[in-house]
């Protein structure tokens, strides 16, 4: 990280100083708030992903969000939480790219105040409540720098009726590896068949890596997830998918697989747009779309027709309670 | 489907400089021509443009939108001038913000990369750029004055991304050595400041011209090429070129001909239109194998 911008407020903080104490040689500019670097107007997403800079912010205001309708993994109350903004990966589809001005990532420090919502939450109902960690960054790439996921670990340790879903494609599993497995957590995959990793998700961990990854959590008892979104479209999808499907669960304990989901590719049409002006050259974006109640996707046949394959598929290995398909 | 396409401009890279003696250490080293321009003065080379805007941050920020509007293969801003501030005489900085004083505008330039810089230029010091109206002499720790920045900033902002606009600056002036005690011409100490650290500026803006993003991606640029030629033979409203443009974007992604001849035939924008469609569906999108 050549560049940290800090927030003035969060100099001091411990954990900005532990941060700052892995980039001895980074320019440092201290800054009001991240939102004057972050949401400024004219920057440029595709350059700044080439060699993105920190900001080190404090996280203000409301920090657990109701998770949108469909995304959920059977409880009724589902929450989401970004300790950070912005993802090491460069995956094409990623919507981050669409909501973004930048591509510089954003590290809240103040994970007691995110600990403390995530209690106050959990502690409103005598049911179980989900908090799902991943959906504005992946939940372990940074963890090196971060070192959030041990703290959070401790966090739900202690947590009644609070349930975490780590969202990732990062191999960085060593302090989940050094802990005994916790049953209200489980560590979910981002999973596609090796040609597409290859194609469009840039600098991501390979197929076979985040298997080997999987397998590893497994066999130290955590509950993992598999998430099969987006499924993306392409001529030979059938064939892709199919192999796919085979070596995933292959290689995995299905039955002490927590849960599935699935979803088809799909972007609010501003997000659509602005990624095919950064990336006209994108195959994925090339593809035969359409706008259907803001949401740009495939042809409804096309998504139908890849839903009910994926699915069929999937239930030769799993069981009903096990799946979650998001709508 | 990255082929240039036969005469497509080079980018270049626009030194924005106030006042004459800036401009001087450039025209010395770099084989400049004067352009021809009206309202603002500019020299040209292959690789770079060299503006002179006058002193005030109108004037550069006239200059800098004109220049951009007259000249699309720009696809860099940098800034080149004197400053004052709590450093060392000399000392070169480049700026990690732009402030308007006046108005409180900002800007923070994406600093290029230290690891892809040339060993002389990689430890640059960075400063807080503040633009001012008037000289100023309240010198202090991490921010320096200038008088332009912010209207190039301003101005090319509205061109290009904060990847591609920056701003060095050389220290003419400190505590030590205020405006007011100082008896060489601002011009004199400008055209020294910036002639004493040439070769690291030099080697800045080689790095920048080389490593900074593009205006347009490859694609984007073969798809406006290729719809000029149609739109020059076949007439297109407004939104049936913007349709136009997206479909050829499409079809170069998936590797079509960017020669397009199976469109010769077509004599009408929705026949064009038409034919690009049906090229579309029959181009396969495989992943793998």
């Amino acid at each position: 990280m050549d560049t940290v911008y800090i927030e003035n407020h969060v100099v001091d903080h411990p954990r900005t100083q532990q941060i700052l104490s892995r980039f001895p040689d980074a320019r440092i500019v201290q800054i009001q708030t991240y939102q004057e670097v972050f949401n400024a107007a004219a920057q440029n997403f595709r350059h700044q992903k080439q060699h993105p800079k920190l900001i080190l912010a404090h996280k203000a205001g409301k920090r657990l969000h109701a998770t949108p309708p469909g995304y959920h993994i059977g409880a009724r109350r589902n929450y989401y939480f970004s300790h950070m903004l912005n993802c090491i990966f460069d995956c094409r589809y990623c919507f981050l790219q669409g909501m973004y001005q930048s591509a510089n990532y954003v590290v809240f420090v103040n994970n007691e105040d995110f600990f403390a919502d995530i209690t106050q939450t959990a502690q409103q109902a005598d049911e179980p409540t989900w908090f799902f960690s991943g959906y504005d960054c992946d939940s372990l790439a940074l963890d090196p720098i971060t070192g959030f996921v041990d703290d959070c670990l401790d966090h739900f340790s202690a947590l009644k009726n609070g349930f975490l879903e780590l969202r990732t494609k990062s191999t960085q599993i060593r302090p989940l590896l050094n802990r005994a497995a916790m049953s209200n957590t489980v560590v979910a995959y981002s999973l596609s068949p090796q040609a597409i990793v290859k194609a469009e998700e840039h600098g991501t961990p390979s197929l076979d890596k985040r298997l080997d990854a999987l397998k590893s959590l497994q066999r130290s008892g955590w509950p993992i997830g598999l998430r099969f979104d987006p499924l993306l479209y392409a001529d030979n999808f059938e064939s892709i998918y199919a192999e796919f499907f085979d070596q995933v669960f292959d290689v995995l304990d299905v039955d002490q697989i927590h849960s599935v989901s699935l979803g088809v590719f799909r972007l609010p049409r501003d997000f659509h747009k602005k990624l095919v002006r950064l990336y006209p050259e994108s195959k994925l974006l090339a593809a035969p779309m359409t706008n259907r109640d803001g949401l740009v996707s495939y042809h409804e046949a096309d998504e139908q027709r890849m839903r009910e394959f994926c699915v069929a598929r999937l239930k030769r290995f799993i069981r009903d309670d096990q799946f979650f398909p998001c709508s | 489907m990255n082929t240039p396409v036969p005469g497509t401009p080079k980018h270049r890279l626009c030194v924005v400089t106030a006042l004459a003696a800036e401009a001087r250490p450039f025209l010395d080293q770099f084989q400049f021509k004067a352009e021809h321009t009206q309202g603002y003065r500019s020299y040209a080379n292959d690789d770079y443009l060299l503006l002179q805007t006058g002193m005030g941050k109108l004037k550069a920020a006239a200059a800098v939108a004109a220049l951009l509007q007259a000249n699309p293969d720009v696809h860099g801003v940098v800034n080149v001038g004197i400053a004052g501030g709590d450093h060392p005489l000399g000392t070169l900085l480049l700026a990690h913000q732009v402030i308007d004083v006046a108005s409180q505008s900002q800007w923070f330039p994406h600093l290029p990369d230290p690891r892809r810089m040339d060993h002389a230029i990689r430890t640059l010091p960075t400063a807080a750029v503040h633009s001012v109206d008037q000289p100023c002499d309240d010198y202090r720790k991490g921010v320096v004055f200038d008088m332009e920045a912010s209207g190039v900033f301003s101005a090319a902002t509205r061109y290009l991304s904060t990847s591609q606009i920056h701003c060095i600056k050389v220290i003419s002036d400190n505590p030590d050595t205020s405006v007011d005690t100082l008896t060489t011409s601002a011009a004199k100490r400008s055209a020294h400041a910036i002639h004493d650290r040439f070769s690291q500026i030099q080697a800045l803006l080689e790095h920048l011209r080389r490593h900074g993003a593009g205006r347009q991606t490859d694609i984007h640029t073969t798809a406006m090429h290729a719809r000029d030629r149609i739109t020059a033979r076949i007439h297109h409203t407004h939104a049936q070129t913007a349709i136009l443009m997206r479909l050829l974007e499409r079809l170069f992604a998936l590797g079509t001909d960017p020669t397009l001849d199976f469109c010769l035939g077509a004599r009408t924008a929705d026949e064009v239109r038409e034919l690009l469609q049906q090229r579309l569906s029959a181009t396969p999108i495989r992943y793998g194998g």
